[in-house]
């Protein structure tokens, strides 16, 4: 199949670009409204200029941009049917163009993405595209054996084809028991060993898996390597992430790490989510600003896909391309390639940090969570409140300038964009979606948080201690911080609340605290800290004692005892410490010879 | 020139009464809320003595100038008319007719005694400013949000927030239909005898119209100048010139000064000359009281297929479907803050309609009850009673609902929580939720142990009655459904806490 594409290895690629580049530039002279696509987000686009990687284990020579099959367009008219003459087109449009990997799954779109994309495929020669697609066993029902093989077979059936090209294991290192999610899936049931001899059979051309969240999985997986001889891993991957992903949610890794270890075992890398769900489309106005100061003609989306594809051992970038416009910017990033040069790359870690530092969901709207057995529409809801973070509509406090237009685009956005009845207040906090993120977004906690701001965009209030407890609550926090925004932690003791005080005390300045145990030390710091209010689930008797002497602070507690004990019965150990003083800045001292003793064995 | 002063005023009157129905947002209230403020029967059911009083004067002074440029079902009748009149050879289509003067008395001595009595919906049933209250709010409303929806259509594509979508529904199916029938008779009876309405059913037609015997201007015949043309009493939409006797019946003459510019001798001037009381009630054409009924209470049943509560989840994406919530059965009717309580609220509301209008988080809509039919009751299948809303009380006319600031209405008690157990997701989905203590405005709902001996068990709501205002948070946002877990019943008399 690859015979029908002309070979062309980076460095002739870079040459041809080079001369066709000032070719074009010459013609230009001209003036009149085409633009030229190396600089344009609205310029033609060439033709036959696709880049390609080749897969070193059997010579495919795999199209750097990849078809992501998750997203097709619905009917303008009935959101429950895709839209398949549109689907058509773009299948058309982007093999025209010389995208030629597609990457669909039995979950994907209520599960009528890998019927459509068989239709739309099946209209061109079988050896002129690659199709990757997924054993998405998630549900327990579909673990045994014979349910796999089915859900394998109605994959071949509906993608109307006798082998798949590149099988992944879907989604490996979600929920909450990874390791049992693993084996009951692929293991213990012999599903991976069918797999293997379908490889060997070359029904399957090439096996790999999709990872997410849990490292534990991703590094015993990688292990079974000499076993399994994984042909290739996908992975996620962006400029965000690389070395951002722990900060940016619990379970994440930085993605560096992942990349590294493939790299390590010669083992090809696709990827996916480089655009996050096109949430690096759409950025705070400040990154989008020094984006666009350096490439103002360029799309925002364009830099994410080049960061994807500079390095040479990634085989295929995945997009999800919904819309005719976002195809053709792609094809535009894509053909050619124009990879980053180092100080590109450092500069877009630079923006990953602006990124980092607004509050929005890492949400990529990829429906994993959905349907929420209550009526809730997860993404929808993120999709929104992160919208509002990015155009600054997220106002802290009603004194704040500009406050009852942000209050409006708000609120009047949030019924717009979800039905009332499908609102984050509607959430129960059952936690069912949680299992399913691949991001591993605490989904109730975050839409406890959008619910109380948009209760207090409506009662034109800040947010109330209530408010903030609820979060704690609901997502089962150590310690929520509010100053105007809300921040959430989750070590045990006091770690979290010494490390704000030494780094960053301006987050407790007159700041709100909600918190789950204060005993007389954590008390100390928040004292020392200058908070405004303290709600607590269990207080101690001395901390309690120790904060009647600074009335100025509010405090209110669910249920107070004589000391805080630890889970094996002895006394807080920072408790004991600060028994015989009631002097803030001697415990702050005791505080920290604890902190920084060297640990015991 | 009085005609012509009249006839603006009274546009510029309708239009503003108009306007303050149809603006769901409330905002207007603040330029225009005094036009309701003056309509004499909201005033008297508030005890505003200043404006009944400067009512009573008016009419004193002027004659029923009132039911000309203030009552806006009055000016209704007046453009329907109008529009009647200039059908070819009709202009001239009135004539005198004796007035009805039982009909008029024993409908007046009702009405005293079903409000003193209490029986709301009878005296909701004849107010003409709550007439033509239910009237805008039932039929022209919707066409009026209709094309904000499709200014909000075009917003929303647009990026703009200067528009927003706002549901189009009926509140109340017998209300809607009270109000369908007396737009259809009252507008029959404007079309062929102009005034009919207020001159033989009104009761505050009747009240101002006994006032007015004694006004001291008033259209007067010159029979020096008078040829017995009879124009005028062909013009007269109330019926009230008796040309051959050249004498005008003041109980009726709603004083549109018509006639006035109707005489090509100028032989009628509105004037402080005297005449002699010649009131009269003799014969009677038999007039129909409309075709008004009352309906039976109904509840607004809701068609809802069932939600896939623990749906297996296979495939990515898609929406659960939401079942409808159904009205739970309240012993006692709920109503807002402000209304001191449900005796409060009959004996005060006219039934405008007014605070229906403004209800923005839908929870306001009229009473289906027969004794209370169309006066407001609280439910809360579309939304609750929010702590920063305080527009029906800022709105009503009547004093029936009675402003309260937001602070006060936080610490109103209109009724209490009560929680069903059979209905609770802990029961039927065996799942923790604690949504409607998450979200009480008062902090009176604690989650505690279902299994009192066992700290781990599901957590199930425990209401502090003491500490509930009934703001209808945790009914509206229940997840069980068609019948929510938890829901408020009313208290009869309101109490600070």
């Amino acid at each position: 199949m690859a015979s029908t594409y002309s070979r062309r290895d980076f460095l002739k690629r870079s040459g041809l670009a080079a001369i066709a580049g000032s070719a074009i530039l010459s013609a230009c002279r001209k003036q009149d409204n085409t633009i030229n696509s190396e600089e344009g987000a609205a310029g033609s686009i060439p033709k036959g200029r696709m880049d390609y990687r080749v897969n070193p284990k059997n010579g495919d020579k795999v199209s750097l941009l990849g078809y992501g099959c998750m997203r097709w367009p619905y009917k303008a008219d009935n959101d429950s049917e895709l839209d398949q003459e549109e689907i058509n087109r773009l299948v058309d449009k982007a093999m025209e163009y010389g995208v030629n990997y597609f990457d669909t799954s039995p979950a994907y779109l209520q599960g009528m993405s890998e019927k459509a994309t068989g239709i739309a495929l099946a209209r061109h020669p079988r050896d002129s595209y690659f199709i990757a697609t997924k054993l998405s066993n998630f549900d327990p029902s579909t673990w045994p054996l014979e349910e796999g093989i089915k859900m394998y077979r109605n994959s071949m059936r509906d993608l109307q084809t006798d082998h798949i090209d590149y099988m992944l294991l879907h989604c490996l290192g979600v929920t909450d028991d990874p390791m049992g999610a693993l084996k009951g899936r692929f293991i213990d049931n012999g599903l991976l060993d069918f797999l293997l001899k379908e490889r060997e059979a070359g029904r399957i051309r090439n096996l790999g898996f999709s990872w997410h969240g849990d490292v534990a999985i991703y590094d015993l997986l990688l292990s079974w390597h000499e076993k399994y001889h994984w042909d290739f891993v996908q992975i996620q991957s962006n400029y965000l992430e690389w070395n951002n992903g722990t900060d940016l949610s619990a379970g994440n890794v930085n993605t560096h790490y992942l990349y590294e270890e493939l790299v390590k075992r010669d083992i090809p890398v696709i990827i996916m989510e480089p655009l996050l769900g096109g949430r690096l489309a759409k950025l705070p106005d400040h990154a989008v600003e020094m984006l666009k100061s350096r490439e103002p003609q360029k799309s925002v989306a364009s830099w994410a896909f080049r960061y994807a594809g500079t390095r040479p051992e990634v085989l295929t970038v995945l997009s999800g391309m919904t819309y005719m416009e976002h195809l053709e910017d792609n094809l535009r990033t894509f053909c050619p390639l124009k990879p980053l040069s180092e100080e590109e790359m450092e500069f877009l870690h630079e923006v990953a940090g602006v990124i980092a530092s607004y509050p929005t969901v890492q949400c990529n709207e990829c429906q994993y969570c959905m349907p929420c057995p209550y009526g809730l529409d997860i993404p929808a809801i993120f999709s929104h409140y992160n919208k509002c973070v990015n155009q600054g509509n997220v106002p802290d406090s009603p004194e704040a300038a500009g406050y009852a237009d942000a209050r409006r685009a708000f609120l009047v956005g949030y019924d717009r964009s979800v039905p009332k009845l499908r609102q984050a207040s509607h959430c129960v906090g059952c936690g069912k979606c949680k299992s399913h993120c691949p991001q591993n977004i605490d989904i109730p906690g975050e839409l406890a948080h959008i619910d109380v701001l948009a209760e207090s965009l409506r009662q034109g209030t800040p947010p109330e201690m209530s408010a903030l407890v609820s979060i704690l609550k609901k997502g089962n926090y150590s310690l929520v911080v509010d100053n105007g925004r809300i921040t959430k932690y989750n070590q045990r003791g006091i770690k979290d609340l010494y490390s704000l005080l030494t780094e960053k005390p301006r987050m407790l300045d007159h700041a709100r605290v909600a918190d789950k145990v204060i005993g007389k030390a954590a008390a100390s710091l928040m004292i020392l800290g200058k908070v405004k209010e303290i709600h607590t689930g269990i207080i101690s008797t001395p901390a309690k004692e120790l904060l009647a002497n600074y009335p100025h602070i509010k405090l209110s507690y669910d249920k107070e005892v004589p000391e805080i004990l630890q889970p094996n019965g002895e006394i807080c150990p920072m408790e004991a410490r600060c028994a015989d003083t009631s002097n803030i800045y001697d415990m702050r001292q005791r505080i920290e010879n604890f902190m920084n003793a060297p640990k015991k064995a | 020139m009085l005609r012509k002063i009249r006839i603006t005023l009274a546009i510029l009157s309708i239009l503003m009464v108009t306007a303050l129905f149809l603006d769901f947002t409330g905002s207007i209230h603040k330029w225009l809320g005094w036009i309701a403020d003056i309509q004499f029967l909201p005033a008297l059911m508030a005890l505003n003595v200043g404006i009944v009083v400067f009512l009573l004067l008016l009419t004193l002074v002027f004659g029923r100038v009132y039911c000309s440029v203030i009552c806006p079902l009055g000016i209704f009748q007046d453009i329907v008319s109008w529009l009647s009149g200039r059908r070819k050879k009709k202009k001239y289509r009135f004539g005198y007719s004796p007035a009805h003067t039982r009909l008029r008395l024993g409908i007046l001595i009702l009405f005293v005694i079903a409000a003193i009595a209490g029986i709301g919906s009878f005296v909701a049933l004849l107010a003409p400013y709550s007439a033509y209250g239910r009237i805008v709010q039932n039929l022209f409303s919707p066409v009026y949000i209709w094309f904000n929806n499709i200014l909000a259509y075009f917003a929303e594509r647009a990026g703009s927030y200067s528009f927003y979508h706002r549901d189009v529904w009926i509140r109340s199916i017998p209300v809607f239909i009270v109000a369908l029938v007396t737009f259809i008779v009252i507008a029959i009876l404007a079309w062929r005898g102009g005034r009919t309405y207020c001159n033989s059913v009104c009761p505050v037609g009747t009240l101002l119209g006994a006032i007015s015997r004694f006004s001291w201007l008033r259209p007067v015949i010159n029979t020096d100048k008078c040829v017995n043309c009879g124009l005028c009493a062909k013009g007269c939409k109330a019926s009230a010139i008796n040309p051959k006797e050249h004498k005008i019946d003041y109980t009726r003459c709603v004083a549109c000064m018509d006639c006035l510019e109707e005489c090509h001798t100028g032989a009628i001037s509105y004037t402080s000359k005297r005449t002699a009381n010649e009131a009269s009630a003799k014969g009677a054409d038999s007039l129909k009281n409309g075709g008004r009924r009352l309906f039976m209470a109904g509840a607004a049943g809701a068609i809802g297929s069932s939600v896939i509560y623990g749906a297996r989840k296979k495939v990515d994406g898609g929406l659960a479907i939401i079942e409808d919530k159904k009205l739970p059965e309240r012993h006692t009717p709920l109503v807002p803050a402000g209304a001191l309580s449900l005796n409060h609220l009959r004996q005060h509301c006219t039934g405008c309609q007014l605070c229906v209008s403004v209800c923005e988080n839908e929870v306001l809509r009229p009473s289906s009850d027969l004794r209370s039919l169309m006066q407001p009751v609280m439910e809360f299948d579309r939304g609750y009673c929010r702590p920063e809303c305080t527009a029906c009380g800022d709105v009503c006319p009547a004093g029936a609902i009675k402003p309260v600031s937001q602070i006060d209405k936080s610490s109103i008690q209109v009724g209490h929580a009560v929680w069903v157990a059979n209905n609770c997701i802990v029961t039927t989905d065996d799942v923790e939720c604690g949504n409607c203590a998450r979200h009480c405005l008062v902090g009176a709902i604690t989650m505690v142990p279902s299994d009192p001996s066992d700290k781990d068990s599901k957590k199930i709501p425990a209401i502090d009655e003491n500490r509930c205002i009934g703001c209808g948070a945790c009914e509206n946002l229940c997840p069980a459904r068609p019948f929510s877990a938890i829901y408020v019943e009313g208290h009869e008399r309101h109490k600070t806490i």
